[in-house]
């Protein structure tokens, strides 16, 4: 189980890491030896250790999930020179929804899948629980799904300052910001986010519930990421960083589909409604500051969260989950 | 400058950056090779098949790619 708490720290590193990266760039340029690319680099270079361990004797992992976590290994090695690339040609960017950052996503992505599966198989006996290590799997994908938000979340509150003068951002990118209310939202429109929000949440909750046959593993992963979102905030605001808004209505998604069970399609509905409409609340009543938003983005939100309900439980479950799960009782 | 900047590709700025085109074709070139390596890699990875030679060939392309960018960078633009 100590190798499982190992990954668990790594990936916490990489969280913890990309989260300051966030709010670092809307404070700073860039410097030579960025701080939040350390820490990150520190959780890769972790979870390397681990699986360069399973490939030289696997013990922990069954060889498809440790191939599956190398899958996403060499993806984000892909996007470094890649995104070292894009930079020659069109500069810095500054913002999370750049083509190749979704690389490095991506191949996060994979890796915790992959280390998450392991788990689940070495695990076979205990039945999944949100006690156990499957929910710290399944917040940080939580988290690698809803990070380019971090764009808005962060966007929001660095523009509410920059147009009330009170922006804590370095000159070096003040003097680059020439339109605010498009650059400082990394440039996607606005209906992006709680669409994009309501979209991986919604296909993480119902994934999950389907595979562990749980639903208290999304709703404790989700809160478990609004905790550390919390946690994250306290401590950037104590050093004069960048914050951002914690998007706390997210919970509503995995609880719904908690509360009613049956049909899928109405806790889609309710799930996303629910997660908007109380967004739109804190952000019309002013309780904290959030993205820009319009009270129409309601529809595709809903139109979304039927569609993942809907589309997710007629897709036919494959078996090799269950074969593997004997091959690895076996071993 | 600005309105024709490609926000569509997400960026946020419009930093003067250095666009030497022999730089810019040997990085794409090393792209191309990295990314054509790396996708025979990860499937023979998925196949659950051997996968040594296909792993020294992207080993190789991977430590060009990481060559180039710390000739035309820094060692530190490799942490991403």
């Amino acid at each position: 189980m100590k190798f499982y708490r190992l990954w668990v720290l790594a990936f916490l590193l990489k969280f913890a890491g990309s989260a300051w990266d966030a709010s670092y760039h809307f404070r700073y340029l860039f410097e030579k030896y960025s701080l939040p690319h350390i820490l990150n680099f520190t959780g890769f270079a972790l979870g390397a250790i681990l699986l360069i361990f399973e490939w030289i004797g696997p013990k922990y992992m069954d060889h498809f999930s440790r191939n599956v976590t190398t899958i996403g290994y060499v993806i984000f090695l892909i996007g470094i020179p890649l995104d070292f690339s894009y930079h020659i040609k069109f500069g810095i960017d500054l913002t999370t929804w750049s083509p190749t950052h979704f690389i490095y996503y991506i191949g996060t992505g994979i890796m915790i899948v992959g280390a998450w599966r392991a788990y689940y198989l070495y695990t076979h006996n205990d039945k999944p629980t949100w006690k156990s290590l499957h929910t710290w799997f399944a917040m940080f994908l939580f988290e690698c799904l809803v990070f380019p938000n971090m764009q808005q979340e962060n966007g929001a509150i660095s523009y509410d300052q920059y147009i009330h003068g009170h922006s804590i951002a370095s000159k070096e990118i003040l003097v680059l910001i020439k339109d605010p209310a498009s650059q400082i939202f990394g440039g996607v429109p606005q209906w992006i986010y709680p669409t994009y929000s309501v979209l991986v949440v919604s296909l993480l909750t119902l994934v999950v519930i389907r595979l562990f046959k749980d639903r208290s593993i999304p709703l404790a992963a989700a809160v478990l990421y609004i905790i550390c979102r919390f946690i994250g905030k306290t401590v950037f605001y104590a050093v004069h960083y960048p914050t951002s808004y914690v998007p706390i209505t997210l919970i509503f998604i995995p609880l719904l589909y908690l509360i009613v069970k049956k049909p899928t399609w109405l806790s889609g509905l309710l799930g996303s409604v629910f997660y908007f409409l109380s967004l739109y609340y804190i952000h019309v009543s002013g309780i904290l500051i959030t993205p820009p938003l319009t009270i129409w983005y309601v529809v595709p939100v809903a139109v979304i969260g039927i569609a993942v309900a809907v589309i997710i439980p007629m897709i036919k479950k494959q078996q090799s989950f269950g074969q593997e799960s004997q091959k690895a009782a076996k071993l | 400058m600005l309105p024709n900047f490609p926000f569509i590709l997400g960026h946020v700025t419009a930093e003067p950056h250095t666009e030497n085109i022999y730089e810019l074709w040997l990085i794409i070139i090393c792209d191309i090779y990295l990314v054509i390596s790396g996708a025979i890699f990860v499937y023979q990875l998925f196949k659950v098949k051997t996968t040594r030679k296909t792993a020294i060939n992207f080993a190789v392309a991977l430590l060009v790619s990481c060559i180039l960018v710390i000739t035309f960078g820094s060692a530190w633009d490799l942490l991403g």
